[in-house]
């Protein structure tokens, strides 16, 4: 019974979601706005984990949200909107890790006063930094995403199998690096 | 036919769960037999489960009560300055056309005058003197 009201607030939420997308298709602002409440904590969070910057995050899911109205006539079916939206999101993330300039990294320790969990982001965010852009990408999808490979590969718009070995060099690459930086801090 | 995967790409179905059994066979079998590939297999794990620990969760993203207004002001302003865009070449085009109409309607228009130059006489006098003649005018 609880299954079967998820699955029809589920249908509901998606038929008023395609009425949305109709709506902005002829520059409804209330229907954009409606959109954006809807998604943007989603796309926030997978700019955040990606970019490992709140503001940026921020700044990239706005961007998304832009460029998602403002090509609203590339989409060829609006219940693919949600899709759509995210991958546009993650390619705008990808853009931002190119023109990244490389730094240096510094593994700072943690003064045990800022808490576990912003010691591991400050560390990984400093990891992360040493992986191409591409593999990089591809790690935070299926790891913190959780993204199946299907997704991953459509969503990067590569085959599954780029997907699968660049999922393996990734991961390997995590391994070393992250092997270095707990041994030094020991 | 495919090749065998080694053992880290193993490591890396395994993780997936995407293993077919006998993969999993083969896997089992080599951390039963080499404590040093085990070790590696659980410094695989470790790390990758640290960097999920990292991930953000959406109920922690609080969004700016500011966010959507700036997304929809943004988007307005997009719209305007690109109908302007599109304006332009037509504007240009009708100023242009505009401007031209004036100069002829001047042209047509202006007084005529009666100064008239003597050249038959001027001509003589070019090829006969060893001096440029100026004409003159003659009212």
């Amino acid at each position: 019974m609880v299954g079967q009201n998820t699955a029809l607030s589920r249908a509901e939420a998606a038929a008023e979601e395609l009425t949305w997308v109709t709506r902005i298709r002829r520059g409804d602002e209330v229907a954009m706005n409606l959109v954006v409440t809807k998604h943007r904590q989603r796309l926030i969070r997978v700019a955040a984990n990606v970019l490992r910057d709140r503001h940026e995050a921020e700044d990239v899911a706005q961007e998304a949200f832009l460029k998602a109205f403002r090509e609203i006539g590339k989409l060829r079916d609006d219940k693919a909107f949600s899709g759509y939206l995210y991958r546009i999101c993650v390619r705008l993330c990808m853009d931002k890790l190119r023109s990244r300039k490389p730094t240096s990294e510094i593994i700072e320790k943690g003064d045990g006063t800022t808490g576990a969990k912003v010691e591991t982001r400050i560390l990984v965010e400093r990891l992360l930094t040493k992986l191409t852009p591409e593999l990089r990408m591809t790690l935070v999808l299926r790891e913190m995403e959780q993204l199946s490979y299907d997704e991953v590969a459509e969503v990067m718009n590569v085959p599954v199998g780029t997907v699968r070995s660049r999922l393996h060099a990734a991961r390997e690459r995590f391994r070393h690096i992250w092997l270095e930086a707990t041994q030094e801090a020991m | 036919m495919s090749r065998k995967p080694n053992f880290k790409e193993l490591l890396s179905l395994d993780r997936d769960k995407s293993f077919s059994a006998k993969e999993k066979e083969t896997l089992s079998k080599l951390l039963a037999s080499d404590n040093a590939l085990a070790e590696e297999q659980e410094e695989f794990n470790l790390s990758l489960n640290f960097l999920k620990d990292a991930a953000y969760d959406e109920e922690e993203i609080k969004v700016d009560d500011t966010f959507n207004g700036r997304v929809i002001r943004r988007f307005r302003v997009e719209q305007r300055n690109r109908s302007w865009s599109s304006m332009l070449p037509a504007v240009v085009g009708a100023v242009t056309a505009a401007v031209g109409l004036i100069a002829i309607i001047q042209v047509v228009s202006a007084p005529v005058t009666e100064s008239t130059l003597d050249l038959q006489n001027q001509k003589a006098e070019l090829e006969t003197s060893e001096f440029p003649v100026i004409p003159e005018f003659t009212e």
